[in-house]
């Protein structure tokens, strides 16, 4: 009975409407920004019939000609109204503004508050969650998921943050070499000066790009849209830094149409909560826009500004455990009485834009032209014939002095004491570095120029610097009330330059450039010693401070791209459909010959060229006002990224063989649900993608060099299913659930390439058996459980708790090789196959739960707002919530011991005090 | 409202369908050796020796070809393990028929041919001999059977990790006892990896090796024993034995008339029931090796006539007790009395040491005895010594363990007890006194 009413729905939404009925269309929009509002509810008071805003904020009703009044609502947002008269055929509304409420615009202004990025970048370059996906108002599960599930290294659907695509005015900001948007280089201004964004969720269409599965942002930065006045804040928090100042004016347009917004921000921590770590950044923004008439608008928008903070790196669960914490950080020391960083990432990343707004009847042209410099730099201790200087180098460790039967034993307990008790142990012992150097440069004295040994240690600058330069220009226009059309094209170019430099020679006269790697080998392969046989004496080649050494190559990108859309709005049905054609191309250029590779590392390599389409297809049947079920299509074809197709960037040309782009399809079911008090989402998803193209890097104790390992043919299994509601138990009191549960894994046994950087083995070639093990370090189910009220007299309260689990250890592929030696020291068939399953063994993080709260309270005095929060995450402080965790790379083939080489964590801060104080006026 | 609750079991049916199935991890597959397609035994290891044996020691003899001039090719199972020490430069490999010794030029045989895989060797052109009893293969130098040397060996041998069968075949000492007595049996069992069950080490508590090659003993409850060979190089050189009974699985090797037990390595020692181990927490409790002087013991001279001392410390022979002198025999009585002893926390006290009499005319025992008296009392109990030396000449034997269990918990002292006649004076010779007990839990 229900399929057979159902089907009748379906006939009734393609069937031609009668003549008789009128037509009423319309646009709702924010008003404050004039971002269209998806999900609002429109229903005419006396003729009943409903419908909910699209994407683009458009809608359509039927209903029988005569007078009426329509009423808007959405949550966020006051409800408005407005009379009609509906005439046979059609007629239109308009642009309809709503208003939001003191609540959404006091959980705007917090948005940063609850977490940024800093938390969220791990310094292994391995990992950002999905900070750049954050605010959309009506998705419960994704608002959670942003809030609450970001901070565990949530990954929105478990994709890899190259798959969300990020815009700013229209123009997509995602970095072309790493795929994914550089989050940090809106410098925390994402409350103020970034504010304005539309999101589209998952294969959701939008109308300023075609996006990606992940779903896509466009931060809006035109002048005008900024409010009227001052607005500032000052913050204290607990984390990685501890102050932060903020301000923003903005003018309005002008009489003569000029507006200019301004920002600046600042944060601050002489150490911030991990040990050794320090906080400088201060970024301004500037947006002016001029309106030139009615139809054409010009806006220029900049920002940017310098970064500098000392960081950590995840390390061993032994190395927490013996100093009793969590955050420990291996990467300072003391000197000359001050900690001393031995990680420091310095970012720069000024961007400028102007856009050229047209905009005439019902069409929007926004033209573009961009661009960006990103400066990148991470300092890092580099040794040669010396050392370790890294406290944590397996050899420091009291398991490495544990009996076979894992007995301690003297000098275990020797190093457990000084593990303890001794920071010029636990920590970078600076002075002995500098004493070695120091011999070395006494020694050198009256030796022959090419016997005198360089410094055995010094501070490197690991230095990526790209330029980006981008045109783009798309347009959204509707071609009839129930017909939209939006298409864009854009071509952009990014010209990134890799190399290291030295920083500090830390007391040593001068620095070898030759590879330490390679030093083992050097009776074998003299050559492969060397890092540039162009240097006039290529193996004793000094260099100095600010010198480059090391590698250095450029790796250009190039891509356009088109992408047509158009959009239907029926009564009954909205569907889109749209496709896109990329073309992407990448070459790399040496600017060393390399004593591995001499003659494919020098000079520019080819071209490597591909070519991408996508289609998207996307339907929503709306049941009635209240009930709408929504399907989504896509499939795609994606160019890998630069940094997976070559072998070995830092030495030469080669690239991976066959390297073809990734398929992409995905598809996901959702049920929504629009009540007064009860809203809510269900989804079911699904996603595969195959061919794709992983590279990692790890230092090889079989063959005693830095060894890279390419997977190639990668197919992976995305699917779950995500639930998000919330009910409104009083007006102002609503309680939120938001839950997922999926599986995130490798579907296939994909080719493994291992690359020797010491150049002394061939590549090889091996099939990797991955098949149903886990995309690593990201949790696979998610529940959150959180109250809301907005109580009396503006204040504002929250609770939540946060429940996630079924997160894995990121995996090593060579743990799933074949291992052509492992049967000599298994000598029997049941043995054997015990010690594979358990080398093949992905260890699962523990379950994590944590309790945050927070309370607001907004002071409207005369012409001043004032806006207070204190929000304090972690209340329990648990002090066990894994963030982050990978195998190492390499296996130990002497012993086959799976802890020999044991995994690396990075854990969540205990308690975290976030307290802002805001004042606009 | 309603609609809801249809969508939403329709949802979760199609979320636990996505979520489901076929979800085990893929291990790689075992990558080990295989023979090459074509491999095949072409004559039992049996075979081959009946065809090459002497019933006597014999010179090496090269390998032939076989009667259709194809090679002799052995597969068996390699049931001998040399990385632990105890097998040496050898391989022992077993077929259903029998099994054989290789004898190899190298210390790392087991990295090259680890135990328990299967492996063919072309035997034609090798050289076969027996040699003290043991049949062996290897290459011809001079006119004996040396051992073969890897580059030599590799190519005439494959390996096949699957398939192979460690069989051990379960026998008892006396069936391989009769067995080696004729070349039948000889032949069937010599070189196998045999396993005995219920045995017991007649040297258990000792280390397996002495600090040479050491023969140990293994024996059934029937008396029938076997030799144990152990080799001062294997890595459980000197480990202490197990006690009580137990089983052991070890090659069946052999040296001229009889059977010698290689163990591969100490797992070949089954399931020992430690009976008869001493207590772990037995201690020595005191020790008076009397090598160089009489310790804290001291000397009570009942009556000694005319003698200037009866006890008197002797480098050589320890505290030697004589009332010989002016050739002639002297009555006397004399008590060399240990240091006071606390067995105070301590059960099952032992006395025990190393003696020699000689020169008695009449029975020692009723001369010479141990006594032993709580401190604070006059009275001696008499104790009694157990083994005697056979006072015709002067070979020290150990006195048994003398039981001091009625004193645990008391102080006590004891004492060597010498007495003698005009008839009767002979020498009583002492060492390595020695009290161990169990220290009270």
């Amino acid at each position: 009975m229900r399929l057979k009413l159902f089907l009748m729905a379906l006939l009734s939404a393609v069937l031609p409407v009668l003549a008789q009925t009128a037509t009423l269309t319309g646009l709702v929009v924010d008003g404050n920004t004039g971002s269209p509002v998806g999900g609002a509810y429109v229903q005419l008071r006396t003729g009943g019939a409903s419908a909910t805003t699209s994407f683009n904020g458009d809608f359509t009703l039927e209903a029988a000609p005569g007078n009426d009044y329509l009423v808007i609502t959405c949550d966020g947002y006051e409800s408005a109204g407005r009379d009609v008269q509906l005439t046979a055929g059609s007629n239109t509304v308009g642009t309809i503004r709503l208003t939001p409420t003191p609540a959404a615009d006091y959980y705007g202004d917090t948005e940063d508050l609850i977490y940024d990025e800093d938390l969220l970048e791990s310094d292994d370059d391995s990992q950002q969650s999905i900070a750049a996906l954050t605010g959309s108002n009506d998705d419960i599960f994704y608002n959670t998921a942003s809030y609450n599930f970001g901070p565990m290294y949530f990954r929105y659907r478990g994709y890899d943050s190259q798959y969300q695509a990020v815009y700013i005015n229209g123009v997509q900001m995602n970095d072309m070499i790493r795929g994914r948007f550089n989050f940090s280089s809106l410098l925390g201004m994402t409350s103020r000066a970034f504010r304005n964004k539309t999101t589209g969720i998952g294969m959701a269409a939008s109308n300023y790009g075609f996006g990606d599965i992940g779903g896509q942002v466009n931060y809006n930065t035109t002048t005008d849209l900024y409010a009227t006045g001052f607005n500032g804040s000052v913050a204290y928090t607990n984390a990685n830094y501890m102050l932060r100042g903020m301000a923003t004016y903005a003018t309005g347009l002008n009489r003569h149409g000029w507006a200019v917004t301004v920002s600046a921000i600042g944060r601050y921590a002489k150490e911030g909560i991990i040990d050794g770590t320090f906080y400088n950044s201060g970024g301004l923004f500037l947006s002016v826009e001029k309106l030139i008439n009615n139809n054409n608008q010009l806006v220029f928008t900049a920002w940017g500004g310098p970064t500098q903070r000392a960081t950590a790196s995840a390390t061993y669960q032994e190395v927490y455990d013996l100093m009793d914490d969590n955050l420990y950080n291996p990467n300072w020391g003391w000197y000359q009485g001050k900690k001393r960083a031995a990680r420091v990432t310095e970012t720069y990343d000024p961007t400028a834009m102007l856009n050229w707004l047209f905009k005439k009847g019902q069409t929007t042209v926004n033209t573009a032209i961009a661009a960006s410099y990103n400066y990148y730099n991470r300092s890092a201790l580099q040794y040669y014939k010396a050392n370790d200087p890294n406290p944590t180098y397996y050899r420091y460790l009291p398991s490495n002095y544990l009996t076979d039967s894992g007995e301690p034993t003297e000098q275990s307990e020797y190093y457990t004491w000084l593990w303890q008790n001794d920071q010029s142990f636990s920590q970078i012992n600076w002075d002995n570095l500098y004493q070695v150097n120091e011999l070395n440069n006494i020694t050198n004295q009256g030796l022959p120029q090419d016997e005198q040994s360089g410094a055995s240690y010094i501070l490197e600058n690991r230095i990526n610097r790209t330029l980006n330069l981008k045109v783009n220009s798309y347009i959204n226009t509707r071609l009839t009330d129930k017909i939209s059309l939006q298409a864009g094209v854009s071509g952009s170019y990014a010209n990134s330059a890799n190399f290291k430099t030295v920083r500090d020679l830390l007391g040593g006269d001068f620095w070898i450039d030759i590879d330490p790697f390679s030093d083992r080998d050097i009776t074998l392969a003299p050559d492969n010693l060397v890092n540039n046989f162009n240097y006039p004496d290529p193996y004793h080649h000094r260099v100095y401070k600010g010198d480059r050494f090391g590698y250095d190559y450029n790796i250009r990108a190039i891509n356009f791209n088109a992408w047509l859309q158009n959009t239907l709005n029926l009564p009954r049905w909205d569907i889109n459909y749209g496709f896109k054609v990329a073309h992407t191309q990448y070459q790399r250029e040496g600017h060393m010959r390399n004593g591995r590779a001499p003659e494919n590392s020098y000079g520019k390599g080819k071209w490597q060229v591909f070519d991408d389409l996508g289609l998207k297809l996307g339907a929503t049947f709306k049941a009635d006002g209240h009930n709408y079920i929504s399907a989504h299509f896509e499939y795609a074809t994606k160019a890998p990224l630069a940094e997976a197709i070559y072998l070995m960037p830092r030495v030469k040309n080669t690239v991976v063989d066959n390297a073809t782009s990734e398929g992409i399809f995905s598809a996901d079911l959702s049920y929504t649900w629009n009540y007064r008090r009860f809203r809510g989402m269900i989804s079911l998803f699904g996603t595969m993608t195959d061919n794709g193209i992983e590279r990692t890097g790890f230092y090889d104790d079989r063959v005693n060099t830095y060894t890279y390992f390419v997977l190639s043919g990668v197919k992976k299994v995305y699917k779950g299913v995500e639930l998000g509601m919330s009910y409104k138990l009083t007006p102002s009191l609503t309680a939120t659930f938001a839950g997922m549960y999926s599986r995130f894994q490798y579907k296939n046994n994909p080719t493994g390439t291992h690359s020797y950087e010491n150049g002394l083995h061939e590549d090889q070639t091996k099939t990797v058996y991955l098949k149903n093990y886990y995309v690593g370090s990201t949790p696979q189910f998610a529940s959150n459980l959180g109250l809301d009220w907005a109580a009396p007299g503006n204040w504002f309260f929250d609770i939540n708790g946060t429940y996630t689990g079924d997160a894995y250890v990121n995996l090593s592929p060579a743990y799933h090789e074949q291992m052509p030696d492992l049967w000599q020291s298994y000598p029997s068939e049941e043995a054997l196959t015990a010690k594979i399953k358990d080398l093949a063994f992905q260890d699962k993080l523990k379950n994590a739960f944590t309790l945050n709260a927070s309370i607001g309270k907004v002071i409207y005095l005369n012409k001043v707002t004032l806006n207070l929060n204190l929000s304090v995450n972690n209340i329990l402080n648990n002090r066990d919530v894994c963030t982050y965790a990978y195998q190492q790379g390499r296996v130990d083939t002497k012993n086959y011991n799976r802890s020999t080489y044991p995994n690396r964590y990075t854990y969540a801060q205990g308690v975290r005090v976030f307290f802002n104080a805001g004042i606009r006026f | 409202m309603k609609k809801i609750s249809s969508y939403i079991p329709a949802l979760m049916l199609g979320a636990i369908a996505l979520t489901g199935c076929d979800d085990n991890w893929v291990q790689p597959p075992m990558d080990v050796p295989s023979f090459p397609a074509g491999t095949k035994a072409t004559i039992s290891i049996n075979d081959l020796k009946t065809q090459y044996w002497q019933n006597s020691d014999a010179y090496g003899t090269t390998v032939g070809k076989l009667a259709d001039g194809s090679d002799a090719v052995i597969i068996g199972t390699i049931v001998s393990n040399c990385a632990p020490g105890n097998i040496y430069k050898a391989l022992y490999l077993q077929d259903e028929t029998g099994a054989i010794c290789i004898g190899i030029d190298t210390a790392a045989v087991s990295t090259a041919y680890p135990q328990g895989l299967q492996m063919s060797v072309n035997v034609t052109g090798m050289a076969i001999g027996r040699y003290n009893g043991a049949m062996q293969l290897g290459i011809l130098q001079g006119t004996g059977v040396n051992r073969i040397a890897m580059p030599e060996l590799r190519p005439r041998t494959a390996l096949n990790f699957l398939g192979a069968k460690m069989d051990t075949t379960v026998a008892t000492i006396e069936e391989l006892n009769e067995a080696i007595r004729t070349p039948e049996g000889n032949r069937q069992w010599q070189g196998r990896l045999v396993r005995i069950n219920h045995i017991r080490i007649k040297e258990a508590g000792e280390p397996f090796s002495n600090g040479s090659t050491t023969s140990r003993h293994i024996e059934d409850d029937n008396g029938n024993s076997m030799i144990l060979y152990n080799s001062s190089y294997a890595d459980f050189a000197y480990d202490e034995m197990p006690y009580g009974h137990g089983d052991i699985v070890a090659v069946l090797s052999c040296y001229r008339t009889s059977w010698q037990l290689l163990l591969n390595d100490t797992n070949g020692l089954i399931d020992f029931d430690n009976q008869g181990a001493p207590d772990p927490n037995q201690h020595t409790l005191f020790e008076a090796p009397f090598s160089k002087g009489q310790d804290d013991f001291t000397v009570d001279n009942v009556s000694i006539g005319s003698l200037s001392y009866v006890w008197k410390f002797d480098e050589r022979y320890g505290m030697v007790a004589s009332a010989f002198a002016n050739s002639k025999n002297n009555a006397s009585d004399s008590y060399l009395i240990s240091p006071e002893i606390d067995l105070a926390g301590e059960t099952g006290a032992k006395l025990s040491f190393s003696h020699c009499v000689n020169k008695f005319s009449a029975d020692p025992s009723t001369q010479v005895s141990v006594v032993c008296r709580v401190v604070g009392s006059d009275k001696w109990d008499i104790l009694t010594i157990p083994a005697f030396s056979s006072n015709q000449d002067w070979q020290f034997v150990d006195s048994g363990t003398i039981d001091l269990g009625a004193y645990s918990g008391k102080k006590i002292q004891f004492a060597f007890h010498y007495t003698s006649t005009d008839q009767s004076a002979g020498s009583w010779e002492i060492k390595n006194v020695k009290i161990t007990a169990i220290k009270q839990q």
